[in-house]
């Protein structure tokens, strides 16, 4: 960064000037010495050669200035200027919020900001009140407030870092929708330390939440489409859990675009589901050598007699009575859903299956999920099957991101 | 609000007030990169703006490790380019084998650290040509679907050596075994100690040795038939990656001839990061 002074009464030129962190580096070890030059009342002699006796006033913005404007002094930053500072003479900024709103700041606290900082050696406004800087529309006075009071504390090189640490933690103790405007006015004065600890307390808010829970806390819309939410994942490796996933969720869609096309038409919360329901079923029992299938042949052998026995008990129950007694296959399937909650007690996997009505509303909800798990205690792979597509809240877990999410 | 202020109040309509749904993707970004990958990828499915951030590239760059491009240098013979950053880590999580199909490479999918596994395959051990002594049998108890087993030997020592780029922190080395040979019988696993004998008479000796000089040497003794069991042999610590790749040279012996030891299943060598120590027990 190189300033070129012509004469005193000229502006400084920053030629370099998009450094913010330079700028604020700068700044603050420029302050230091200019703070220590205002108790001493000391001349900071550099390089600028002959200038220096003459350049005791140096005006660090352009014109419009008037020379006898603010109170003299400072300065800043760089080597090649002078600086004088009368300890009662504060300089100040002039800064414009997006409400119209104009106030006068400290100079010292308002070129902590990148943005702001910038903003005057470029242009040279903020000197008084007509040249007022304008704010970026994110910053709300108020917003500004806690921004100026957090660039007041941490702009003083005196501070230690557990001081600056004590500090950061009780100011971001603010509700969300504060942290949430600190940030966003933060992050466009570019004010990176900021943005750092707000977002770090905004992190910290949020995980651990479930997804209701957030959008309960920060008032999120759920705007993603059904659609967008079914969509394929990429299977790279071909997992068999993620090639049913996507086979579910080709499903869902054209359900989806079902219910699109029939919107006229009154549909039954409860139809709805069965639908689904039987085609998750007759899915699992009919492709691949489906989860169904692979248990009645492994089970064949043993569970038949008691089968025989629990259809006998309960035919007398049926409904329906025409269920073949060894084809599970086929009574799992069977699209009536009362049929299918009435035949529970006949459907011997193991004696003692039994379906509540409210399983099969949720699609496989945890209390089913547990059901199955248990019956199911040898075959380690369709647990593992279930697990993976059933989350806490009972609804199709989606696989988000890290294996392989388009 | 702090002297110095003078404000001209002018009448102005209320600005919306900003919640975190209307910050700019940016700043999402931001806050997301103070979460764990897991936390992220349960936000994208929040919202529109929130999917859009999850994606953001410098949010994964800082959650990949920092030579990541010297790893896939050396794992994958063809990587693709255009990959975004997700997607690189996405893949960097699989289980990536490479030097032909002896060794295995993953980032831990929550913290992004990285593990590497040798099977028994990538390892020296003495006398595996003999059929007296070793056998390689097909399990899939083993990331590698095969592990090796001990029937009776005098002379019982397992090298290997692996060079690798990994990324700067502190690693443990174990060794995966695994007293008595494990089966399947009516679905249920079972293990046949009858080979099991000699463990108890003088302890196993692990030895590791990397190439800046760093040592360590344990020895235990194996219990627990039955189950598999990660035996720690030491631990290393990487400082610059960039200057070379670690290599690092272990071995576990145990080559008292006064007596014959067998019955053992050797899988394989796992290196994970010195943090998952306590997350290892069987399996």
């Amino acid at each position: 960064m190189i300033i070129e002074t012509k004469n005193t009464h000229t502006p400084l030129l920053l030629r370099n000037p998009k450094q913010s962190t330079e700028h604020r580096a700068v700044f603050l070890t420029h302050f230091s010495s200019t703070i220590s030059i205002s108790l001493s009342f000391n001349y900071l002699r550099i390089d600028s050669g002959p200038h220096i006796s003459e350049s005791r006033n140096v005006p660090i913005w352009n014109a419009p200035v008037k020379r006898n404007s603010e109170e003299n002094l400072h300065s800043l930053m760089s080597e090649g200027t002078m600086a004088i500072v009368k300890p009662e003479m504060k300089s100040y900024i002039w800064v414009q919020t997006a409400d119209g709103s104009i106030q006068q700041v400290e100079e010292e606290v308002a070129m902590f900001c990148p943005m702001i900082c910038r903003e005057v050696l470029q242009t040279g406004m903020g000197s008084s009140k007509n040249y007022a800087i304008s704010l970026p529309q994110r910053v709300n006075p108020a917003v500004l407030g806690l921004i100026l009071d957090y660039c007041r504390f941490h702009q003083l090189p005196g501070r230690s870092n557990k001081e600056r640490k004590t500090f950061d933690e009780k100011f971001v103790r603010l509700d969300t929708k504060k942290l949430c405007e600190l940030t966003s006015a933060a992050d466009s004065l570019q004010l990176r330390p900021l943005v750092d600890l707000t977002s770090r307390a905004l992190a910290r808010m949020i995980e651990g939440k479930t997804p209701e829970e957030i959008r309960e806390t920060f008032n999120l819309p759920d705007d993603l489409t059904e659609e967008e939410k079914l969509e394929p994942l990429r299977n790279i490796t071909d997992d068999p859990r993620i090639r049913l996933l996507n086979r579910l969720y080709a499903r869902k869609r054209k359900e989806l675009k079902e219910r699109e096309r029939l919107k006229n038409v009154e549909v039954e919360e409860e139809c709805v589901d069965e639908r689904s329901v039987d085609e998750l079923l007759s899915f699992i029992n009919g492709g691949n050598g489906g989860v169904w299938t692979i248990f009645e042949r492994a089970t064949k052998n043993k569970k038949k007699p008691e089968e025989k026995r629990s259809t006998k008990d309960s035919s007398s129950n049926n409904e329906n009575g025409s269920h073949d007694k060894n084809d599970m296959v086929d009574i799992v399937a069977t699209p009536n859903k009362t049929s299918i909650l009435q035949d529970s007690t006949s459907v011997a996997f193991s004696p003692k299956l039994e379906f509540d009505d409210s399983v099969f509303e949720d699609e496989l909800d945890p209390a089913m999920k547990e059901e199955l798990d248990r019956r199911f205690c040898h075959w380690a792979k369709i647990e593992d099957l279930y697990q993976s597509l059933c989350n806490g809240n009972g609804s199709l877990k989606r696989y988000t991101g890290l294996d392989q999410r388009q | 609000m702090g002297s110095g202020f003078s404000v001209y109040n002018m009448k102005q309509p209320q600005l919306p007030e900003l919640s975190l749904g209307d910050l700019p993707e940016a700043c999402l970004a931001s806050v997301m990169e103070y979460l764990d990958p897991p936390e992220i990828c349960k936000l994208a499915m929040l919202n529109r703006a929130f999917h859009g951030a999850s994606s953001a590239d410098f949010v994964w760059e800082s959650k990949l490790p920092p030579n990541y491009d010297s790893v896939i240098e050396k794992v994958f013979d063809d990587f693709p380019s255009k990959l975004c950053k997700k997607d690189t880590y996405a893949r960097l999580c699989l289980q990536n084998s490479f030097d032909g199909g002896t060794k295995k490479v993953w980032l831990d999918k929550n913290t992004g650290k990285l593990c590497l596994s040798i099977s028994s395959n990538g390892l020296a051990i003495t006398g595996i040509d003999d059929r007296r002594y070793w056998n390689r049998i097909p399990t899939d108890e083993s990331r590698f679907g095969m592990v090796a087993y001990l029937q009776q030997i005098w002379w019982f020592e397992v090298d290997g050596e692996v060079e690798f780029p990994f990324p700067a922190g502190t690693y443990s080395i174990f060794f995966r075994l695994q007293l008595g040979r494990a089966s399947k019988s009516f679905g249920r696993r079972v293990y046949n100690s009858e080979h099991i004998h000699g463990w108890d008479i003088k302890p196993v000796r692990f030895q590791l040795s990397t190439s800046d000089g760093q040592e360590a040497i344990s020895q235990c003794f194996l219990g627990e038939p039955g189950k598999w069991i990660h035996y720690h042999v030491g631990d290393f610590v990487v400082e610059d990656p960039y200057l070379a790749p670690t290599k690092l040279k272990f071995s576990m012996t145990q080559i008292d001839c006064t007596h014959t030891k067998g019955g053992v299943c050797l899988d394989s060598v796992v290196i994970y990061p010195s943090e998952f120590k306590e997350r290892l027990k069987c399996f």
